[in-house]
């Protein structure tokens, strides 16, 4: 069992490398909003392949936390930037009227 | 029966696996953020249930399947909200997604793809009018649908000056 808990460990770390290179290719805010969702999402389930691998049930707590604060961040970078675009296309809007 | 149980969660270890790999690899290859959207959240949803699951069946009577429920439950719940939440987000603050429809023409109040076909000088009314026509057309019985679209996009121009 330890070689498929280690196949899906290298899985889930390439698909995080992956996640981090268009978080900082991303060319726009909403790309690393992104990527930055899904490293979380992939955090979490490494920490869960991670705590079988070593026999360490209490990781799954740690994963549970990363989890709950991961959905919290995301959607406070959301609004942040929501509300700024919406600011931002309105004062665009203004300024062309002029 | 052990041996059956390792058996299936291999098979969903490996395909979660491979689903989670896909979905890093569309994120990292798909020319835009709501095709790269799409690629990441159905993989992150699909992905983690297939690498749970496969997880909770080697954790035995204990607590552990418990707590990969827990952790289950609450990604499947909230990888599809922050999902929608990004797609609404990004909309709301300018982001379109450069689509094209069966006329050839972009995003309404879209510059034209520059591939695609030129537009006219009114081509917004003969969108509108193109559109009731054939939605109409599609929902009602041929009888009728020569003379009801011709009501509506006679109508319509009206409606628009005023």
């Amino acid at each position: 069992m330890e070689w498929v808990y280690f196949g899906t460990c290298i899985a889930i770390l390439v698909t995080m490398v992956l996640a981090v290179v268009r978080g900082v290719v991303g060319p726009t805010i909403f790309d690393r909003v992104l990527a930055v969702n899904m490293f979380g999402t992939k955090t979490v389930l490494f920490i869960a392949v991670i705590s079988f691998l070593s026999g360490r049930p209490d990781f799954l707590d740690l994963a549970l936390a990363y989890a709950l604060i991961n959905f919290i961040g995301v959607f406070a970078v959301l609004l942040f930037f929501q509300s700024r675009g919406v600011r931002r296309a309105a004062e665009a809007e203004r300024d062309a009227g002029k | 029966m052990d041996i059956l149980l390792d058996i299936a969660s291999t098979v969903l270890l490996v395909t979660g696996g491979f689903f989670v790999f896909v979905g890093g690899f569309g994120v990292m290859r798909m020319p835009e953020l709501y095709t790269r959207m799409h690629a990441a959240s159905l993989t992150d949803t699909g992905g983690a249930a297939l690498i749970l699951v496969g997880l909770m069946l080697q954790g035995g009577f204990t607590l552990v399947p418990l707590k990969l429920a827990a952790i289950f439950l609450f990604l499947f719940l909230t990888s599809p909200t922050a999902s929608y939440a990004l797609a609404n987000a990004a909309l709301l603050s300018g982001v379109k997604p450069p689509c094209r429809n069966e006329t050839g023409k972009t995003f309404p109040g879209e510059p034209p793809v520059a591939d695609g076909p030129k537009q006219s000088k009114s081509s917004a009314e003969k969108r509108t009018a193109n559109k009731t026509v054939a939605g109409k057309a599609a929902r009602k019985p041929a009888g009728k649908a020569t003379r009801k679209p011709a009501k509506k996009a006679a109508r319509k121009p009206a409606r628009k000056k005023s």
